[in-house]
């Protein structure tokens, strides 16, 4: 035993000095039509055990073992369609090919909408309601092909302004010369009858969808616009059906905007515009041991890329949106010691990934990287391109094991300071066995490109913050977090921090009419472009506790006429009260002050947030 | 008299074998790329790329087969592509260049940037100029008129119907057609002999009923109307009458002046229709990627997917036939685009050549 131990140890201490000397961590196997694959919750970033993988047009199935992934081989060679089944979730779907080295799929499932009743012979409108509006789908009579009047109808739906990694497919009118789509808007359709089994609509029959304008897309896509539209065919591994849909006001409440067009197959559907105006960016792809060959990218809104020996390739992407970029890499037979080196390991397997959201590269390496407009060349006239002399870099690694909660704050005028935690996510999303996280690496960046690496605050701690960097009201910060600290960024998040915020009209000690009073504040960073705060205040009449001796205000406007909470709601009670104004930025949301995780990657979820309490005020409110 | 001899039986051989396939290229528009793909099927590739505008879609061959008239619904415009040169030799604009916006606000750019003497947006709204790309009065059917000197113009928006003057390049007629109920998008037109003949849908998603309207081609007074399903995506002209597929169900309806529609089944989704023959008609079935062989004298049809080597061709859109007629060259629009090569006396598809996704007509043109 003790032989075995010693001949192990020293085969990997042998591996390990092979991999430094020859940058022999990228010459790992990588088995030829092979698919691997990693599959986690789009809305926690939690990898999900149990997910049944099926091959299109084959018996082949897989399941995703406790880390969420999986691995298919002996593939024939081509264009291999996925997909994925999980309780709870909408159908997932996705593509790789199998070529002469293993490829990887990253697929994130989405909790699937409330399950509906429908019979089949009534119209009816259903729809999932999200902050976004309200997701609808509209039957006429007796268009469904079934005699089963017992359906179950279930609307997904996805905003791909924040969960575009669960959209199936590449989004891409390939072809000839492949366009890359811009995503818009989309939800999963599921019609269900009493056996479980999948109900479409009869042939030459229609049903009409209408999907929300994601509030961010809004100032794009105006009333009137038309927008193409089209359904993800799991059999072909392609968007289809391409159908023009106009921007409308919603059926269901009469002020959202969506996109209202007919579906013919219920499936995955939604609206994206080819993308006019492109560029091509140079990427250069990289792990540990140096320069990455045959690593695929993905660009979203964009198209996809295998770079080359030297780690380097050239891909098309939409301008002036800030786009994501994925790079994976997979490895078989190999396991990662704990060194980081590549070991041979006979049906291990090693799934490197590294993402770029374009959007958090504020102030760090590869923020002004080399871009051309217009589409890449051909691939035959890639390689004659000179080498552009400032990549867009990624770097990739293991994704990490297990999972990460983070919870930034920004202090205006004070600490950023990030509390990160490893654990196993439970049902809520909450992590159970909750552990301080240690050798992360985290920076911080501000929108002038300041940067600053955060330091534990004592080992153990989980504690991050960063020395001689004061965070500024007003500004905005993105966190790029490092969780398992092996090289790649492994969550990222951006807030602003609160601007210098004071009342206006108000001052301690002063004295206003109750009737006529309007409270204003100011703020430092009210002008900012995506600025974004909710400021909440309050009216408390010291010694009272009545409805007329409170008043309250939560939202993003900077002035308030404090009323009390009567109906109808009148002048707050005279007498003396005290005013509280406090400012929240980041990943809070909504009257209620919604909590929403703003951090996230794959194995991780978090929030960044900025707070900023101005100090309470006493004044004298008199009678009307 | 060995001459003689030779030139005779060469006589007889071309006259006893069917015509062949002179050389010609195929044009796709493709809606995605601003572009017309010039494919040579020899080669089964696309040799070039030219850039016309904004959503190019329907195009139509000139008689003399010297000029293609591509209509761009995303630049108000058509362009025309010299057959020779496979160049754009001209655009037009379709409807005039506005001054104010739908609500009413002045378009300060338009003025700055003198935009009324442009023949088509494209010169100023195309990838990486002013936004938004798509612009106007998205117009969509095209017709000859009946010498030729002319063409019609059906817009979506306002249900405009427009006639371009070829000499002068310029519009010179305009109307916006009364609506039929709730059918006020002018769909498509076509030319029956001295009848013009329109379909006019509902605003879409609808299951409202459209029309198709003939009107006289001199003075564009209505002569006739009849009701047709919801969503006509295509008019195509027979000797006395028109066919018009309905595009949200199986069906084709032909519609005479004066007479009921007659309904011949396809298989979901006709979009595209192209005369193969005496009283036959190739219908290109979108949703159910088939096309449908119809024969209008006795109604029947033959209907076959568009498969090739296990791969399905998905969402064929229109096609053309290739000189000796013996081939329909049909564009497969998905996310792929392929143009495939269909036999029409085999009914299958022979090859499936590359072209960019999301692409919509195609014309035949002589190698000049």
């Amino acid at each position: 035993m003790k032989k075995t131990l010693g001949l192990v140890a020293l085969m990997g201490f042998l591996a390990a000095c092979g991999g430094e000397n020859n940058s022999g961590g990228n010459t790992a196997p990588s088995a030829p039509n092979t698919v691997a694959g990693l599959v986690t919750d789009i809305g926690s970033g939690v990898r999900l055990a149990g997910v049944t993988v099926r091959v299109v047009g084959s018996s082949r199935t897989a399941t995703t073992d406790n880390r969420g992934e999986f691995i298919l081989q002996n593939l024939p060679a081509g264009l291999v369609k996925l997909d994925f089944e999980k309780a709870g979730y909408a159908p997932g779907h996705g593509i790789a090919e199998s070529t002469s080295s293993a490829q990887t799929v990253v697929v994130a499932l989405k909790k699937e909408g409330t399950e509906q009743g429908y019979d089949p012979t009534q119209a009816r409108t259903l729809f999932q309601r999200t902050e976004a509006g309200p997701y609808a789908v509209i039957f006429q009579p007796n268009s469904l092909d079934t005699t089963d009047t017992n359906l179950r109808v279930v609307v997904t739906p996805l905003d791909p302004t924040k969960e575009d990694t669960a959209l199936p497919g590449d989004l891409v009118a390939g072809g000839a010369s492949p366009t890359p789509l811009a995503p818009v808007t989309f939800a999963e359709f599921s019609i269900l009858d009493s056996q479980n089994r999948r109900i479409n609509l009869k042939p030459g029959f229609s049903a009409t969808v209408e999907l929300p304008i994601p509030p961010e897309l809004r100032s794009r896509y105006r009333i009137g616009d038309k927008i193409h539209c089209y359904a993800y065919n799991p059999q072909t591994g392609r968007w289809e059906d391409f159908v023009e849909g106009t921007v409308e006001r919603s059926s269901v409440d009469g002020t959202t905007p969506v996109l209202r067009a007919s579906i013919r197959h219920f499936s995955w559907y939604g609206g994206a515009p080819a993308v006019q105006d492109q560029e091509c960016v140079d990427v250069y792809v990289s792990n540990r041991f140096g320069p990455l060959e045959g690593a695929v990218v993905t660009a979203r809104p964009g198209l996809r890329a295998v770079t080359n020996r030297n780690g380097r390739a050239f891909i098309t992407i939409e301008k002036g949106v800030p786009v994501n970029f994925t790079a994976t890499k997979t490895y078989t037979d190999t396991f990662v010691d704990n060194n980081g080196n590549l070991i041979p390991k006979p049906g291990a397997k090693v799934i490197d990934i590294g993402k770029v959201y374009e959007e958090d590269l504020i102030g760090l390496d590869g923020k002004n990287y080399s871009r051309t407009p217009g589409p890449c060349p051909g691939a035959s006239v890639q390689s004659l391109r000179p080498a552009a002399t400032n990549p867009l870099p990624i770097r990739v690694a293991p994704a990490p094991e297990g999972f990460f909660q983070a919870i930034a704050l920004l202090q205006p005028g004070g600490v950023a300071f990030v509390q990160l935690e490893k654990g196993i996510p439970n049902a809520d999303g909450d992590l159970d066995n909750a552990e301080p996280a240690s050798g992360a690496q985290i920076i911080i960046s501000d929108n002038t490109g300041k940067t600053a690496t955060l330091s534990e605050l004592a080992p153990g701690s989980g504690a991050y913050f960063a020395n001689n960097f004061t965070v500024e009201p007003g500004k905005r910060y993105t966190l790029n977090i490092d969780a398992d600290g092996n090289g790649s960024v492994d969550g990222s998040g951006s807030a602003f921090a609160v601007g210098n915020v004071a009342w206006s009209n108000l001052s301690n000690g002063g004295s206003y009419s109750a009737s006529s009073l309007t409270a204003t504040w100011s703020d430092s960073a009210a002008a900012q472009p995506g600025y974004n705060v909710l400021y909440q205040v309050y009216f408390q009449r010291n010694g009272g506790s009545g409805v007329s001796d409170l008043a309250f205000y939560m939202g993003s406007e900077r002035s308030f006429q404090p009323r009390a909470q009567t109906n109808p709601p009148t002048p707050l009670a005279a007498g003396t009260y005290t005013v509280t104004l406090n400012a929240f930025s980041g990943a809070f949301s909504g009257g209620d002050l919604d909590i929403t995780d703003n951090i996230t990657g794959v194995g991780m979820q978090g929030q960044i947030y900025s707070v900023q309490p101005v100090n309470p005020i006493t004044i004298t409110l008199t009678a009307p | 008299m060995r001459v003689g001899m030779l030139l005779g039986l060469i006589g007889l051989v071309a006259c006893s074998s069917p015509p062949s396939a002179r050389p010609h290229y195929v044009l796709v528009s493709q809606a995605g790329s601003s572009t017309v793909a010039v494919i040579d099927p020899t080669q089964g590739k696309t040799i070039q790329h030219i850039t016309v505008g904004g959503l190019p879609h329907r195009m139509i061959l000139s008689p003399d087969g010297r000029k293609v008239y591509v209509v761009l619904v995303g630049s108000q415009a058509v362009a025309e592509v010299d057959v020779r040169s496979l160049a754009v030799t001209r655009t037009f604009l379709t409807a005039p260049v506005p001054e104010r916006r739908a609500d009413g606000t002045l378009i300060q750019a338009h003025f700055d940037q003198d935009a009324f003497a442009q023949t088509t947006c494209f010169a100023c709204h195309n990838p990486g100029g002013a936004k938004p790309f798509i612009v106007g009065e998205r117009p969509v059917g095209i017709a000859f008129s009946s010498d030729f000197g002319r063409l019609f113009i059906s817009h979506i928006r306002q249900g405009q119907l427009s006639e371009i003057d070829l000499e002068s390049g310029k519009v010179v007629r305009a109307v916006n057609l009364p609506p039929s109920g709730s059918a006020n998008e002018a769909a498509d037109v076509a030319r029956v002999g001295s009848k013009l003949v329109v379909a006019l849908r509902p605003r879409q998603p609808s299951t409202e009923a459209s029309a198709v309207r003939w009107l006289d081609e001199q003075n564009w007074q209505p002569l006739a109307e009849a009701p047709t399903g919801s969503d006509p995506a295509f008019v195509l002209p027979l000797e006395e009458g028109a066919l018009v597929s309905n595009f949200e169900s199986n069906t084709l309806s032909l519609h005479v002046p004066g007479a009921a529609p007659q309904r011949f089944t396809v298989t979901p989704g006709p979009l595209g229709m192209l005369r193969v023959g005496e009283g036959q008609v190739l219908s290109l079935n979108y949703y159910s990627n088939a096309v449908s062989l119809l024969d209008l004298k006795t109604g029947q049809s033959e209907n076959h997917r568009l498969e090739l080597a296990g791969t399905t061709f998905v969402n064929p859109t229109h096609a053309a036939l290739s000189p000796d007629r013996r081939l329909a060259y049909i564009v497969s629009s998905g996310t792929e685009g392929r143009l495939l090569v269909f036999d029409l006396k085999s009914a299958r598809v022979l090859r499936a050549i590359p072209i960019d996704g999301l692409s919509f007509d195609v014309v035949v043109v002589e190698r000049l």
